[in-house]
């Protein structure tokens, strides 16, 4: 602290100018903070970059295609491993790093283009390399490519076909393209109403039929 | 020459001039950044104003912006975020709390997996729903599907049948985020009495709006028809997008009834005729029946017998439940004996009757044989 911030005290004027001073500053900063805040383009990822995560999503729709039915990326599950690469699959955060990484290498040296820029033949092409250990040496010496290879096709299933409160299945997509009907009909766990008069057939065979639900 | 003595204060004061120079620059200083905070303030909250009716500014949290994209195609789009969701600018102390620990959140990393409504939410947002849907709103109240937690979960004689469990949330309280049933209800078993762990929660709404339907859906505004061919108004209006959709607590997820299974239901070994209205998938969720599928099990009340075939909606308001006006909406054109079907022996007119309005046969009222039905005209 200065001498004159003392001597300002003392004679009590300053003191309130400084806190005024010190509030617009803070006010400022707290603006120019919001303001950064608040500006478009952030990132909607929380582990991938945004050019890993563009390149998984060009992976996980080789995986599970789209067609009549959205893929694996219209699924969002890239959504769903980048959530669970900040929760439960953070062991796996280096292997995604490195393996992506290798990954747009090996399409360089071998496609001649990133893997995004490929056709998708040329793409499921490479994959299969990855899954059969045909790849450069070099591009994949700490990580096996089939191993990586096998960890996306289990995370794009998981995250496929999962419940949607994981991230990825996004609007039940998995079970419409499997025709799972949910959420199921169950009916409630109590005895009958005594007071609602039952159909007459119901009386008589009140258990005749196993049918299922239908979508 | 006498010289006054300074005193000490005045020994360490700056010369005049000095302090009249330090004074200047703290003045022009504290000028420049009032001026920079005041153009800060403007420019945030001009940001704000213009892009909150666009949802722009709610857009750029990437976790809701789903959400907005949702809500820019649908019924709702020219209605602001905040005329639903609320704003900033409120002096809800429980609302600044959320906003205050949601920013926080952020600046420190740690977000959200999603932003889900909490109950409390959802009770706001029932009644702003009904501050403009009013007639709906007080249909809704009218009818069955406005009970409260403490009708709910405080029936005595519901409570004294079945112990209470977790899955009376699936169809009462569907937003109740606070866990098991044992976090809103003590004591848990079949002899009381019973009461809520937290008072607060007794008038809450069991089945708010969201339980049955999904706001941010497509969906047209209402527009007029093309007066310039007026005779084609009918064939050419689009067929209406609604909101319904089912509400899934485990998912935390609206599911549209476009989605929703409608069973298949049996009656004695033959299938029943099930109407083809796919709202009435909504009505299934929990009106449902039992694990046999039999019509009439559980809580179903799928129609059988003069009414098989008929959608729940076509003889229920949507919002009241209401049937009284159901059969006026269709008989006497479709009765086979000619007689006013209010004053028949059914459920329709007395509760006390053994013929269910929704399995009512011919044989039920015919006991000696139905009559050969009548030539139409006859």
């Amino acid at each position: 602290m200065r001498a004159d911030d003392t001597r300002d005290r003392k004679s009590g004027r300053l003191v309130y100018r400084r806190d005024f001073l010190a509030l617009t500053a803070g006010g400022t900063v707290s603006g120019i903070l919001l303001t950064g805040c608040t500006l478009p383009g952030g990132s909607p990822w929380r582990f991938l970059t945004p050019e890993e995560a563009s390149l998984l999503e060009s992976v996980v729709d080789r995986i599970i295609p789209p067609d009549v039915d959205p893929g694996a990326a219209g699924a969002q599950v890239v959504r769903f491993i980048d959530l669970q690469l900040v929760s439960y699959y953070q062991a796996h955060q280096e292997t995604y790093r490195r393996g992506l990484a290798a990954l747009e290498q090996t399409a360089l040296r071998l496609g001649g283009g990133s893997f995004n820029g490929l056709s998708p033949e040329e793409q499921d092409k490479m994959l299969i390399q990855l899954e059969s250990d045909d790849v450069p040496a070099e591009l994949w010496s700490e990580l096996s490519s089939s191993a990586f290879f096998s960890l996306l096709v289990d995370h794009t299933m998981q995250g496929f076909y999962g419940p949607p409160r994981h991230g990825g299945n996004r609007e039940l997509v998995a079970y419409q393209v499997v025709g799972l009907p949910y959420p199921q009909i169950l009916g409630r766990v109590h005895p009958p109403d005594k007071e609602v008069p039952r159909p007459r057939s119901t009386r008589v065979n009140p258990a005749a039929s196993t049918a299922q639900p239908s979508r | 020459m006498f010289r006054p003595k300074k005193n000490s204060d005045q020994e360490d004061k700056p010369p005049k001039k000095e302090r009249g120079r330090r004074r200047r620059f703290v003045f022009w200083a504290a000028i420049t950044i009032l001026v920079l905070f005041g153009a800060a303030v403007l420019i945030n909250a001009g940001y704000y104003v213009g892009s909150i009716s666009s949802g722009a500014f709610c857009a750029t949290c990437h976790i809701i912006r789903p959400s907005v994209e949702l809500w820019q195609v649908s019924t709702h789009r020219n209605i602001p975020c905040s005329d639903c969701h609320g704003s900033a600018f409120t002096l809800s102390v429980e609302a600044q709390r959320t906003h205050w620990e949601r920013l926080y959140l952020q600046l420190t990393g740690r977000l959200p997996r999603d932003v889900a409504l909490k109950d409390r939410h959802v009770d706001a947002l029932n009644e702003r729903c009904i501050a403009c849907h009013q007639q709906a709103g007080a249909a809704w109240i009218a009818g069955g599907h406005s009970m409260r937690y403490r009708d709910v979960f405080l029936n005595t004689q519901q409570n004294r049948s079945v112990q209470l469990n977790d899955d009376c949330f699936r169809c009462h309280g569907l937003y109740y985020d606070r866990g098991a049933v044992t976090t809103l209800v003590e004591p848990i078993d079949t002899t009381g009495p019973w009461r809520f762990r937290d008072p607060a929660v007794a008038d809450r709404p069991a089945i708010p709006c969201l339980s049955c339907h999904r706001m941010h859906t497509p969906g047209s505004p209402a527009a007029r028809p093309n007066y310039a061919e007026p005779r084609r108004i009918g064939q050419t209006r689009e067929a209406p997008v609604h909101s319904l959709a089912f509400y899934d607590r485990r998912e935390r997820l609206s599911v549209p009834t476009r989605q929703l299974p409608q069973p298949r239901l049996t009656d004695t070994g033959r299938s029943v005729t099930m109407s083809p209205d796919r709202r009435q998938a909504l009505c299934y969720q929990c009106h449902a029946p039992d694990t046999s599928y039999h019509v009439g099990s559980g809580d179903d009340r799928t129609p059988v017998g003069v009414h098989e075939g008929i959608s729940c909606l076509a003889c229920h308001a949507n919002h009241t439940q209401d049937a009284r006006a159901s059969c006026a909406t269709c008989h006497p054109k479709m009765s086979n004996c000619g007689l006013d079907v209010e004053k028949m022996d059914t459920t329709f007119r007395s509760s006390d009757s053994p013929n269910n309005i929704h399995w009512v046969r011919c044989e039920d009222c015919h006991r000696q044989g139905v009559p050969e039905r009548r030539a139409p005209g006859s």
